[in-house]
């Protein structure tokens, strides 16, 4: 897939491929165009060239609902919270499409309604237990510390229920300790909810120790790829990210 | 006491028009508060409400006997507007901020302007009405209408409205269909206006252009944001009062002033609680009226800030 700005190609020929219940990692120096490419898989911006494909249907050019609704989610890099609404809501506004009842469900307050909330309610509730939020439920989640708010992003997407999560620099900000808190929790996300995670990071421990796979970007092209162990030793790598000797 | 007796008339007999202007304000708190959009022409869609129903409730087409005509009036005027609603808002669903407000606004210029053309709706001159429906009835609507409002902000829909207005880019990765959404909020806040336009038209003797005219929708807008942008109450609270100063200063001889209270107020609550009477919050968040009763949704988290605010 590849996306020009003007005259600038911002992401060319980066072959991504991701299978089904892998973790890989996405890295380069700043401006590599990583998050560009998030933002293409998720429809933010239209791809210019090449085609992405979610278990083998064409996704490429879908809006950012549709995209979510086929099955991907993602976190933000400067965070994006519903900030004045309650953490339980933000979990809650993610669940919209499992809620089964209608308009009129609603405003005549049927039996339906009633049961469709409790059980979203549940839902939420799970979640936010998972990861330790559920004490948190009725604070703003613009009022949340800046690791529970990253970890509130996650659970946000995760309730979309996506087979394919997208996480944006997801340490980004967190102490050593927090950063060994999120490394077990992305592997619980692949052991309990079975998703798939492709995710952009800095924290090379972190990289290191969940992902199988990693791709190296620099200047919108694709520069290494491999196990963490094979990225490592790389050449190429190393000079993109130290410059040359 | 003497005085207190006036007021009380001056009360009663604005009943019809307060409860009128409550519902206005609440369609547009759906907007502009809810959904954070910037409509300035609700005053179009009240036209739009009170024509319908006038032509229908003047020229009787089907000459049913008086309460159908009624009934009728009142539903085709928010099947009309709802669908002017929905004609406004297809193609500017994808417009923001200023955009949407020149739309809205050149919306409602244009409105005016095909009344004032219009013949078979009186042109000028306006429509001598049949007062059909009493300050009960008006009240009655008025209760539906803030139950719609309640319930459908704490609903799976309401949700979705509110994370829109939050972070349209978040709102979209979780699925939420931006423009769908945005014109279903129209239509609902329209479908409103058209209600409201429906019991202005068939409780006034008259109505002409001149009534709908562009400083209503400021009037209306007003209130939205003196109430506080989003909040029920509030917004109930401002209609009130702003419906019922003029009434109250015409009492006491000082309606050429009307202008100027009215700006010195606007000016007095900019600078001391631009956020309005209540902010984001409702009449139950106030301490005192949460020891006895608290809605089960959001609000508790708005409740725990105001205690933490102490407003």
């Amino acid at each position: 897939m590849g996306i020009n700005f003007g005259g600038l190609r911002a992401v060319d020929e980066v072959n991504l491929h991701v299978d089904s219940g892998e973790i890989v990692g996405l890295i380069g120096p700043n401006g590599a165009g990583k998050t560009t490419c998030f933002n293409l898989i998720t429809g933010v911006y239209q791809p210019t060239r090449g085609s992405i494909d979610l278990d083998g249907a064409r996704i490429g050019g879908m809006s950012t609902p549709a995209i979510n609704h086929r099955g991907i989610a993602r976190t933000f890099q400067n965070i994006r919270l519903f900030r004045q609404l309650s953490v339980l809501d933000n979990v809650r506004v993610a669940l919209h499409r499992q809620a089964s009842y209608g308009l009129l469900g609603s405003l005549l307050r049927l039996p339906a309604y009633h049961r469709a909330e409790a059980d979203l309610r549940q839902r939420a509730e799970y979640l936010l237990a998972v990861f330790g939020l559920a004490e948190r439920r009725w604070d703003l989640a613009g009022g949340l510390p800046y690791g529970e708010q990253r970890k509130l992003e996650v659970v946000r997407a995760l309730a979309t229920e996506p087979k394919l999560l997208l996480l944006d620099e997801p340490a980004a900000g967190m102490n050593p300790q927090e950063t060994a808190t999120l490394t077990e929790l992305i592997q619980r996300l692949r052991q309990e909810f079975k998703v798939t995670i492709l995710l952009i990071e800095h924290d090379m421990s972190l990289v290191m120790k969940v992902c199988d796979r990693i791709y190296v970007l620099d200047y919108g092209k694709e520069i290494a790829r491999g196990t963490p162990a094979e990225i490592q030793s790389n050449q190429q790598v190393i000079k993109a990210y130290l410059g040359e000797a | 006491m003497e005085a207190l007796t006036a007021l009380g008339s001056t009360l009663f007999s604005s009943l019809d028009l307060i409860g009128v202007y409550v519902i206005l304000a609440l369609g547009l708190n759906l907007i502009n508060g809810m959904a954070g959009m910037f409509s300035i022409g609700h005053a179009g869609f009240w036209a739009v409400g009170a024509y319908t129903a006038a032509a229908i409730t003047v020229h009787d087409p089907l000459s049913t006997p008086w309460p159908v005509t009624l009934a009728l009036s009142i539903v085709a005027a928010i099947a009309v507007t709802a669908l002017a609603g929905l004609m406004l808002a297809m193609p500017c669903s994808r417009l923001a901020g200023d955009y949407l407000a020149i739309a809205t606004l050149g919306f409602s210029i244009i409105v005016v302007s095909l009344l004032y053309n219009l013949d078979f709706v009186g042109a000028a001159t306006g429509l001598s009405t049949p007062s059909y429906v009493s300050k009960g009835f008006i009240w009655f609507m008025v209760g539906v209408s803030l139950v719609f409002y309640y319930r459908l902000q704490y609903s799976n829909l309401g949700r979705t409205i509110l994370a829109l207005r939050e972070d349209e880019i978040a709102a979209q990765s979780i699925g939420i269909n931006r423009v769908r959404l945005k014109t279903l909020v129209f239509v609902l806040g329209a479908g409103m206006a058209g209600l409201a336009g429906a019991l202005f038209a068939n409780s006034a003797t008259y109505i002409n252009p001149a009534g709908f005219e562009f400083d209503q929708s400021i009037k209306i807008l007003t209130m939205v944001v003196l109430g506080g942008l989003g909040s029920l109450t509030g917004v109930v609270l401002a209609a009130v009062l702003l419906t019922l100063l003029p009434e109250v200063l015409r009492l006491v001889n000082l309606a050429d002033y009307q202008m100027l209270v009215f700006s010195v107020l606007l000016i007095v609550m900019v600078l001391m609680r631009p956020q309005g009477i209540l902010g984001r919050y409702e009449i139950w968040d106030l301490p005192w009226i949460r020891r006895f009763w608290r809605p089960n949704g959001p609000l508790q988290v708005v409740a725990q800030q105001a205690a933490r605010a102490r407003i």
